[in-house]
């Protein structure tokens, strides 16, 4: 059984300029010891989606479902929650300097965090709090449990946030850019902790990122958000390999290939939408290569696409044109040719020029 | 104290634009310690030499801390340097006041990490590129705004939104207009201080193509700085690797990635994430312990040794010298006791 089963997720703010639909109608789910990837650029929904599942998103709307071990956590109560939050599920952010406070010490932070969840005394959570830090791999850990967070740097303070969030032994542990504000060596060393502990204790991981290298790296299943929608949905080799949506295509695409140096990158064109207005049809129709004159009226749903088992994604293409490379494009440019009515054409075309809207 | 630490490559018939000479940059620390009469520092920048060829592109890539931006500083002049040369086009301008500066700030220009914090949100994007032309007393009126509209088209932005706001633009957007207030004067030299670090991937690309076009058609040389390694391989022609203010091994880009000699370098390479799973779970990374040093007291001997998988008793002792390799073409130095060869590298 799925640990945690998301179901048409919806979120949406009112705000002065109108509603923002941040979310709109994700689901996946994540079996335990599982990692999913989340991967989307900003403003897509990825972080919001998680928040939204903890109750983390103030003034929000919610709808759908979010079923973790059968409990749906859309519509818990608030205390209900803070006991889900924390002991059974977990989460660390992007920024571990305010994500820690600085006017209390590391430790007792993290004993406050024991404490909150477990009826133990002050003695035993500082011990477990030192035993924490050392499996995190901070040095000396004795005398660091009294440090202040800015006596650590940003390496040790991520750290210090995975050691709070595992001090409890949580069964999903959801990192939202856990890496993103730290220098590469130092987070080859967070991935590599993150890891070795979901090894360890059998932990499943939600990994949200901009970082397709990241995914490449960590992820069992990946998920593609745009707009607030998933794009696409598979495991990783096929999401890299046997990519459908032409969103996906184009963010693999973009990225400076190893090797390559000197090549013009092949970037998508245009921008991501606002939210505000969220444009009809398919969101990614104005900055689509392959946009047919159905993709400008009709959304299309996740289907089954046949890169690999439980494929989906949300493109009016044929399933079976997966991939990558210049064969692939070919056959999809005629498929979208042959979907296009010629008046139609020159619009999409002005539409998807770069940087002029 | 400074350790002899020239830039070391083959100067051939290759036309330097900008020389560096043993650059320092110290910023003092504020502390109780001033009362005890001495005063710490940070070490910065601590003697790099490097030398830009016209029309190339050189990046500094390095960890947070280790010099870059405040070398893309000094090399401006926004900062003024503690010792060392700065020389441009064949003229010392390191001790040049700033009104000799002048003439100086049109031919090298910078752009900035952050398209939102370097750009007045109470200033409409027209005046804010056409700031240049202010200062600098080129074009009036109605001539100075069809400059700025050819900027914009340059860059890719819509002539006809002068008016707007910055607020109204996407961060990819701002970063042109970044872009094309730097490029008003026609200078010679850009420094890119992580130009595209803010951005999203798919927009990463657009702007790193605008910055390779306008390469071509302008002739421009690039100082790039950046953090991330599978950008600075697409963009630069020689790769200059920074660590606690020094640089530590300089090459060819190609060279660099094919043949890294210094173990830093060779960690920061394997530390990418590579965004093909089959490559991400065949590769072995080399993972360094600790974090980088403080640049107030930085370790004695070479500074990387704390953190060295090679390091041995020498490197706490002495300072190693970038150096060439023996029988080396390309300019690839590196300062290490002990670099790495052909075979050790990581794959």
């Amino acid at each position: 059984m799925a640990l945690l089963e998301v179901d048409d997720l919806r979120v949406s703010f009112s705000t002065p300029d109108g509603v923002l639909q941040a979310v709109r109608g994700v689901s996946f789910s994540v079996d335990p010891g599982q990692t999913l990837g989340v991967v989307g650029e900003s403003g897509s929904g990825k972080s919001v989606s998680m928040q939204a599942i903890l109750g983390l998103s103030q003034g929000a709307r919610v709808s759908g479902s979010a079923r973790f071990e059968g409990r749906d956590l859309v519509g818990m109560s608030a205390g209900e929650l803070r006991r889900v939050r924390g002991a059974q599920i977990a989460m660390i952010f992007q920024d571990p300097l305010s994500s820690l406070h600085p006017h209390y010490r590391v430790g007792w932070q993290i004993m406050e965090m024991i404490r909150a969840h477990d009826k133990v005394a002050k003695k035993q959570a500082r011990r477990r709090a030192v035993e924490l830090l050392s499996l995190v791999g901070i040095p000396t850990p004795e005398q660091r449990v009294d440090d202040f967070p800015h006596q650590f740097s940003g390496g040790m303070r991520q750290r210090a946030m995975i050691a709070m969030a595992l001090a409890l032994n949580p069964k999903l542990l959801i990192a939202d850019e856990p890496t993103t504000a730290l220098d590469v060596t130092v987070q080859a060393q967070i991935l590599e902790l993150i890891q070795r502990l979901q090894k360890e204790f059998g932990t499943a991981v939600v990994m949200i990122t901009h970082d397709l290298g990241i995914i490449a790296d960590v992820a069992d299943k990946v998920m593609v958000m745009y707009a607030g929608k998933p794009m696409e949905y598979a495991d990783k080799r096929t999401m890299y390999y046997k990519a459908h949506h032409p969103y996906t295509v184009g963010l693999i695409e973009s990225l400076p290939q190893q090797g390559a140096a000197g090549d013009r990158l092949r970037p998508i064109p245009g921008l991501p939408p606002s939210l505000l207005r969220v444009p009809t049809g398919c969101p990614f129709h104005p900055r689509c290569r392959y946009a047919m004159d159905r993709c400008v009226v009709d959304e299309p749903p996740m289907q089954e696409a046949s890169g690999g088992a439980a494929h989906r994604s949300a493109c009016w293409l044929p399933p079976d044109l997966v991939g990558l490379g210049p064969d692939v494009a070919l056959r999809r440019e005629q498929v979208a040719e042959s979907g296009r009515d010629a008046s139609a054409q020159t619009a999409t075309v002005a539409q998807s020029q770069p940087g002029r809207r | 104290m400074t350790a002899e630490l020239r830039d070391p490559s083959p100067r051939t018939d290759e036309d330097v634009l900008l020389r560096l000479e043993e650059v320092v940059k110290y910023f003092p620390v504020t502390s109780a310690k001033v009362f005890r009469g001495k005063r710490d520092h940070v070490h910065a920048v601590d003697g790099v030499s490097l030398d830009v060829a016209r029309g190339k592109t050189i990046a500094l890539v390095g960890e947070t801390g280790c010099g870059k931006s405040t070398l893309a500083r000094c090399i401006t002049r926004l900062y003024d340097l503690t010792s060392g040369k700065v020389v441009f086009d064949g003229e010392d301008i390191s001790n040049h006041s700033r009104r000799r500066l002048r003439p100086y700030r049109r031919k090298m220009q910078m752009i900035f990490q952050d398209p939102y914090g370097s750009l007045n949100p109470r200033r409409r994007v027209g005046s804010i590129i056409a700031d240049a032309f202010t200062i600098h007393g080129v074009a009036e009126g109605e001539e100075r705004k069809a400059k700025v509209q050819e900027l914009m088209e340059l860059v890719g932005l819509n002539p006809e939104h002068f008016n707007r706001f910055p607020a109204e633009f996407s961060g990819g957007q701002r970063q042109r207009i970044g872009i094309a207030r730097a490029l008003a004067l026609h200078p010679q030299l850009v420094v890119c201080d992580e130009p595209v670090s803010a951005l999203d991937v798919s927009i990463q690309a657009q702007v790193i193509n605008l910055l390779a076009d306008l390469q071509d058609e302008l002739g421009l040389t690039y100082v790039f700085i950046a953090h991330d390694l599978s950008v600075v391989r697409h963009v630069s022609d020689r790769i200059a690797v920074m660590y606690l203010g020094r640089i530590v091994e300089i090459a060819d880009t190609d060279d660099l990635y094919a043949r890294p000699r210094h173990p830093y370098t060779n960690a920061l390479l394997s530390a990418v994430p590579v965004p093909d799973p089959d490559v991400a779970s065949r590769r072995e990374r080399v993972l360094l312990v600790g974090d980088v040093p403080s640049p107030i007291h930085p370790p004695t001997g070479c500074r990387f040794h704390p953190r060295c998988p090679r390091a041995q008793e020498v490197c706490a002792v002495e300072d190693p010298v970038l150096s060439l390799q023996q029988g080396d073409r390309t300019g690839h130095a590196v300062a290490c006791h002990f670099p790495l060869t052909d075979g050790e590298a990581h794959a």
